[in-house]
């Protein structure tokens, strides 16, 4: 059990260089410092959230009917109005402290509960959106940042702590797409062998735009020429499952940060010119976390993504077993020549 | 060390958790356990679709003849075209349709938040049914109206 266990993170750091996979890779010190960068710019912008809401903060604080999540259902009990002036006060206050003190524990819970009543309080009104729940994971994960991570002579320990908090968030936010590209899968596969319409069939993807107009009335930049011409959008929903899938296999394989985080921002711009579903949020942590990664390698080193891409790196082995025999035979060639 | 290990663990609850969470709030039917989604978003290709649709007859001195749907009456309600509306349509012509008093009312009142007046709205519900591709391509639906309902809020 050991042994598969060890065999399991083996395959799944595979690329790291705790794996022994070769230089490219910041030191500790750099990523640390990285990290710290990060950890400060998702603070920022938590404020920048909290100033961008400042519009709907009037409409927010009437009362009206509404359908209350747990983390603002005690505004039910008090003066409704009070209550939500209260959520909306709270939050913007500990947007605004942990942004100038991102160090103390006691302001990034703050920022956390502020956050998430904020949310809830947006998403009681009888649908729950996705939108803002990943600054939400994302808030909660750095909760468990170190004592002292913010200091530039940081101790060892407390380095290893924060990056180790950085690796878990980028692991939570990959893996919230490894669960919606499950979804995809499961259904898909439920639908193909029940005999329905399904993911993987020429109108597949068509389908889901077309419905999705349907029932919001409204018209995108893409949505009607792939309703028209659903072989062009056949690809797009495959790829997308796969690219979700694996996304949290992404997350334990630094080489793939940067292009994981590109080809899921294109994914929500897709999103957006075809089936008018906009996730700016999700775009904005995609980049400060991957693109930014602090665990990223520098440079562009096409062979070692290729070896590391989930599931396809199958064709790199290939290609490289092809090579080492072409390479053998070439060798064994000249030796042969050379006793001629 | 110790103090290492132990963040370490509540990193793997943290993602573990919030993994396991997610999942009980797809099968759980009174949904989503806040905020740990099970994000299967667009899990299922639509099929033949059966849905609900509010229409507007009379909106203060302003009469639709015929019928037009809730969200296309320019200025009724805010934010017509998000999925906020749309679900709250399915929740009320779910409602009416099995005779769920209580739920359509919630349902009602929460739909009424969105109104931009409070002007007396005549309407009636509509239960859909349609092939997407064929409809986005102007085909006819078929449309059952659910006796009623329609009287003024």
């Amino acid at each position: 059990m050991r042994q598969r266990l060890h065999r399991f993170r083996k395959w799944l750091w595979r690329g790291t260089p705790e794996s022994g996979a070769g230089g490219g890779f910041p030191s500790i010190a750099t990523r640390s410092g990285r990290a710290q960068l990060v950890v400060r710019a998702f603070y920022f912008y938590l404020l920048v959230l909290a100033a961008i809401s400042l519009p709907e903060f009037s409409g927010l604080a009437q009362p009206r009917a509404l359908s209350l999540l747990w983390p603002v259902a005690w505004i039910d009990a008090m003066e409704p109005v009070r209550g939500l002036r209260f959520v909306l006060g709270f939050y913007l206050l500990a947007s605004l402290a942990v942004a100038l003190w991102p160090g103390p524990r006691f302001f990034r819970i703050a920022a956390f509960l502020g956050l998430l009543c904020f949310v809830a309080l947006k998403n009681s009104e009888g649908k729950i959106g996705h939108s803002l729940h990943l600054p939400v994971l994302v808030a909660l994960a750095f909760a468990f940042l170190p004592r002292g991570w913010e200091r530039p002579d940081a101790p060892r320990p407390v380095r290893m702590s924060l990056l180790q908090v950085c690796a878990a968030t980028q692991v939570l936010l990959l893996l919230t797409y490894t669960m919606s590209g499950l979804g995809k899968l499961g259904g898909g596969a439920y639908e193909w062998l029940s005999g329905q319409a399904h993911p993987f069939q020429i109108d597949g993807f068509s389908r889901i735009v077309a419905e999705r107009l349907l029932q919001t009335n409204s018209s995108s930049i893409l949505g009607r020429w792939i309703v028209d011409h659903p072989w062009l959008g056949w690809p797009l929903l495959p790829g997308a499952i796969y690219l979700q899938i694996t996304a949290v296999i992404a997350a334990f394989r630094p080489s793939l940060h940067r292009l994981w985080g590109t080809a899921l921002i294109l994914f929500h711009i897709g999103n957006a010119f075809i089936l008018t579903i906009y996730f700016p949020h999700s775009i904005f942590l995609l980049g400060l976390f991957l693109l930014a990664s602090p665990f990223a390698p520098a440079g562009f080193d096409a062979r070692r993504i290729l070896a590391d891409l989930p599931i396809l790196s199958i064709f790199s082995r290939v290609t490289s077993r092809r090579s080492m025999v072409a390479a053998t035979a070439i060798t064994s060639g000249n030796m042969d020549g050379s006793a001629r | 060390m110790k103090k290492y290990r132990r963040l370490q663990a509540a990193l793997i609850a943290l993602v573990v958790g919030t993994f396991a969470l997610g999942m009980v709030s797809a099968v759980r039917p009174a949904g989503e356990i806040f905020p740990f989604a099970s994000w299967f978003l667009f899990s299922l290709v639509p099929q033949r679709v059966t849905s609900y649709e509010i229409r507007v007859r009379q909106w203060g001195e302003r009469n639709f003849d015929p019928a037009r749907p809730l969200i296309q009456v320019e200025g009724l309600v805010r934010g017509p075209q998000s999925s906020v509306v749309y679900q709250l349509v399915q929740r009320f012509g779910r409602a009416v349709e099995s005779g769920n008093i209580p739920e359509r009312d919630i349902a009602w009142r929460l739909l009424q938040a969105r109104f931009s007046s409070s002007e007396a709205v005549r309407y009636e519900v509509v239960r859909l049914s349609y092939d997407p591709m064929e409809r986005a391509r102007g085909a006819r639906m078929e449309e059952t109206v659910l006796e009623g309902v329609g009287l003024p809020p």
